[in-house]
């Protein structure tokens, strides 16, 4: 009863202006750089970050939620009507929304991109607000030595979840163990790896290794990429224009793709969002799939298929709400832009355990209530009120962009301590990460590394220490038992059942 | 392995050798970390010495993998004479933050951004007033909105000279 009153408060949060206000920004900048073709929604929370040390936790929060349930949904709108998704989990959507497009109906295509993820957002948001006083409950029963085979699975699932790069995203996750290793230890008053220096005595912080890893590499990359003056071509966007009444989807065509459709395609999305590092691409390739294994007209498929827009935009709507289940019970980010918003949580002092729901959740609250609001109000209306506009909109010059994008990242990293060390630990992280990418290293494997290196080794350690040096614990204890028995299920299903085709390094 | 430049040596090898160096640097250090009290087999260098041994076995695959990238017109080569610029000024716009201040040290900054990223053939004035305008917009947006102390011209520096 308590957790209900709770949640309702979240949503009287949204009611005060200002919370509201940020909700809405927050929402639009998400549209923003999730529709720009090269920009993430990662990007834009990364850089918010360094402005969260400025913010109350409940706007800095809510504002999270709104971008990343936006940047979610406005991948699709590129994908349809000029064939580049703006976001990877869009790439299903570019397949069947472009194919509309082509046939002149590009304006419906947007409206059942929106009411998928509208649909998808909403279930995601109810399921998390349903399903996590039960994880809570389920998150106390876990012991020490279940805590580190917790987070050795969810490294493991991260890192084989790289399908074509298995052993690239185990050498990005060491990497990443290996940078949080610095500072002091996490067990004993002792410096590591500090090098005779004081400023590494305390670690490295987590913001400049996001605005390094996220905001500058990509500026590095699209520094030497081809020097076209604008974002999207001024060829490409030379489409008809599109009318307003054409983005409802009717009634007819709503009954064709099916209720059913829909909340499967929910269902899938929240579940993969629960695996840690699957994020929105797998969810909308795995519903899309299988909404085209059960559907009544396969054939359409690749043709202009509104069925399979509805599966791959819900799911990866619904994906937002499942992601944040581990990352508020356990600290395990399910996707990038969960790890960056634990990094807002920690900047503001709030520590993700079960305990959370007791302690903090007048502040987590607004944030389920944000992306609830955010699927259900703001994506239809942002839709119409900007739709006609949009291809317009993410059209801008790649010179201004960038160099404010350089500007908000580097100030951004001299706000946490007053200290341009701070701004040069994200130029060094850049360079390591742009080095990284460039030969298709997951970077994001390197952050969630960063993440739960320092987590993984005190539970080992602690784990051992209470339990005399026996690793034999982690053997006898039912919930490590467990979660090491899944990390074997899952490597055997991803890893040795996979095709040789797809086991490339 | 096939060599990705025109001499006998693979480019692609440069980054895995890199974190070879990296990672042999780490262990070292791992190695002569004391713990301050005794925690048995596990103590403080345990997990940097797995991770390390750990790195030289995935190094190795990631190697090894090379040798089955057939492929190689899919390899893109990477002109890195403006991302090496963008580096360069950024080192000395960090460099410069305190000293010059936020105004005139981001104001310099975006300029040369703007002109790395292609706008050398627009029009100076118009490049100007964009340069302006995105300083000006930060500072009102960090400074105004969020209330950070962005520095201003360090006058005790520059008391020095």
């Amino acid at each position: 009863m308590d957790f209900t009153l709770h949640i309702l408060g979240g949503f009287a949060a949204l009611a005060d202006p200002t919370v509201l206000g940020y909700m809405i920004i927050g929402f639009l900048i998400g549209t923003f750089f999730g529709a720009v073709p090269g920009l993430t929604s990662v990007l834009a929370i990364a850089l918010l970050l360094p402005i969260t040390y400025s913010l109350d936790v409940v706007p800095a929060l809510v504002m999270c939620a709104s971008i990343f349930m936006s940047g979610m949904y406005a991948g699709s709108i590129t994908a349809t009507t000029i064939n580049i998704p703006g976001a990877p989990s869009s790439m299903m959507t570019s397949i069947e929304g472009y194919a509309l497009m082509k046939k002149g109906e590009g304006a419906n295509a947007l409206g059942h991109a929106a009411l998928g993820s509208m649909i998808g957002g909403v279930i995601g948001a109810l399921l998390l607000i349903c399903l996590t006083p039960v994880a809570a409950k389920l998150a106390l029963l876990i012991q020490t030595p279940g805590k580190f085979s917790l987070i050795l699975f969810a490294l493991i699932v991260i890192v084989i979840s790289q399908r074509n790069a298995i052993a690239k995203g185990f050498v990005a996750t060491l990497l990443g163990i290996m940078i949080a290793t610095i500072g002091i230890d996490v067990m004993q008053p002792i410096a590591r790896f500090n090098f005779g220096t004081e400023v590494l005595v305390e670690g490295i912080d987590m913001m400049p290794l996001i605005i390094g890893t996220f905001a500058i590499s990509e500026i590095l990359f699209q520094a030497c990429e081809n020097r076209n003056a604008l974002t999207v071509d001024k060829k490409i966007i030379d489409i008809p224009p599109i009318r307003r009444r054409d983005f409802f989807p009717t009634l007819a065509e709503i009954r064709e793709i099916g209720i059913w459709t829909y909340l499967k395609s929910a269902i899938i999305g929240y579940f993969i969002g629960v695996l840690p590092g699957a994020g929105g691409s797998m969810a909308a390739f795995v519903s899309y799939a299988e909404a085209m294994r059960k559907s009544k007209n396969p054939d359409l498929y690749g043709k202009g298929s509104r069925e399979g827009i509805a599966a791959a935009e819900t799911a990866n709507n619904s994906m937002c709400g499942g992601a944040f289940v581990p990352m508020l019970m356990f600290g395990i980010p399910g996707d990038p832009t969960t790890a960056i918003v634990l990094g807002v949580l920690i900047i503001n002092g709030l520590q993700p355990g079960p305990r959370l729901l007791d302690t903090q959740i007048d502040l987590i609250a607004p944030m389920f209530a944000s992306l609830l609001i955010s699927a259900l109000v703001l994506i239809p209306l942002t839709l119409y009120l900007l739709g006609p506009y949009f291809v317009k909109i993410v059209s801008i010059r790649k010179a201004v962009l960038y160099s404010c994008i350089a500007v908000v990242a580097l100030v951004g990293s001299y706000v946490a301590t007053y200290s341009p060390f701070q701004m040069m630990l994200a130029l060094v992280f850049g360079v390591l990460a742009f080095f990284l990418r460039a030969q298709k290293y997951p970077t994001v494997t390197l952050l969630l590394g960063f993440i739960l290196g320092p987590d993984l080794e005190q539970y080992l350690r602690r784990a051992l220490s209470l339990n005399d040096g026996n690793p034999l614990t982690f053997i006898t204890s039912p919930d490590s038992l467990f979660f090491l028995a899944l990390t074997a299920v899952f490597f055997y299903f991803m890893v040795v059942r996979t095709p040789p085709a797809a086991k490339k390094t | 392995m096939k060599s990705g430049s025109s001499g006998g040596w693979d480019r692609r090898l440069i980054l895995p050798f890199v974190l070879f160096v990296i990672t042999s640097i780490y262990l070292a250090t791992a190695l002569q970390i004391t713990a301050q009290f005794d925690e048995g087999l596990v103590g403080p260098s345990f997990v940097p010495v797995v991770a390390s041994i750990l790195m030289y076995v995935a190094l190795a695959f990631v190697v090894l993998g090379m040798r089955n990238e057939t492929d190689t017109g899919e390899r893109e080569k990477l002109n890195l004479v403006a991302p090496i610029k963008v580096v360069v000024v950024t080192a000395i716009y960090i460099l410069a933050f305190k000293p010059l201040g936020y105004p005139v040290s981001t104001f310099l900054y975006v300029f040369a951004l703007l002109y790395i990223f292609g706008m050398e053939n627009t029009g100076l004035i118009k490049r100007l007033v964009y340069t302006a305008a995105i300083t000006a917009v930060f500072y009102g947006l960090f400074a105004v909105i969020f209330q950070v102390r962005l520095p201003l011209f360090d006058t005790d520096f520059w008391g020095m000279f």
